[in-house]
């Protein structure tokens, strides 16, 4: 659950507000493109604060993007007003995410884990979609993903080198 | 989605004026690109350089793109930030694509 520090934090970032140095923060994200947009902006100035550096700022950004869109794009694509609970901690192996929503189940009930296209790949046959999991695959260590009390849980770490 | 075009000797170059190409505007993107390539030669340069972040559905988007140019004409790519240039190594798309530092390392001046 989100600490009663976190829940009174602007909801959006402020450039005469800057983010305090904090090892942990919450947000709650509606289920909306330029909601995941507006969090994604938020969440990198706060882990740039933190004193995260800038490839991992990059790497936790590129990977939310993949799982925040795809659950409004997926697990509350049927939601009227969905909303996606995100708590992050900073510890000493890198940035811990915690992302919850009350949506509908991962197909199978398990994080998918696509192939990428070979490197001969005609141009007529490349893919449009579905690099998502793959880059999440790749950038997210401890990745575990919950079915339970009718919602989605998932978790894992972006590691600080 | 603020796309610009310039003709040089050699090719058209498509200017992003836009820091994202993410979920939110990633079919708008792909619709600006068929309308500013429609008439446009063998060669489009797409010049990424004021783009910091691009998502999944925005690699999408640019791989659409290129396929609607159809087998004769190519797309290549200028300036990719670092993040930008991280989501292209992770999808292999950096194989797919001919990629250049700056407008003038891809002739297109």
């Amino acid at each position: 659950m989100p600490s009663n520090a976190a829940r009174r934090a602007p909801s959006r970032p402020s450039s005469d507000r800057p983010y305090m140095a904090e090892t942990q923060f919450s947000l709650r994200i509606p289920n909306r493109p330029k909601a995941v947009r507006r969090a994604l902006v938020e969440i990198c100035g706060r882990t740039d604060a933190s004193g995260s550096g800038p490839d991992t700022v990059g790497r936790i950004e590129i990977t939310l993007a993949e799982v925040l869109n795809n659950v409004v794009e997926h697990a509350l694509r049927h939601e009227e007003e969905g909303e996606i609970h995100l708590t992050a901690t900073r510890k000493n192996d890198g940035w811990h995410f915690d992302i919850r929503d009350g949506g509908v189940a991962m197909p199978g009930g398990i994080v998918p884990h696509p192939d990428l296209p070979g490197n001969n790949c005609p141009l007529e046959n490349l893919p449009e979609g579905g690099f998502g999991w793959a880059i999440v695959n790749t950038l997210a260590r401890d990745l575990h993903y919950r079915r339970r009390a009718g919602g989605n849980h998932l978790t894992f770490v972006i590691p600080e080198h | 989605m603020n796309l610009s075009r310039h003709e040089t000797a050699d090719a058209c170059v498509i200017s992003v004026n836009e820091t994202r190409i993410d979920a939110a505007v990633a079919i708008q993107f792909k619709d600006r690109m068929r309308d500013k390539t429609e008439d446009a030669g063998a060669r489009i340069v797409l010049d990424l350089g004021q783009v910091e972040f691009i998502d999944s559905s925005g690699l999408g988007a640019i791989v659409a793109a290129m396929k609607q140019l159809g087998p004769d004409r190519r797309l290549d790519l200028v300036a990719l930030n670092p993040n930008v240039d991280k989501v292209f190594r992770l999808t292999r798309m950096d194989s797919v694509f001919r990629i250049f530092d700056t407008l003038e390392d891809a002739g297109a001046l």
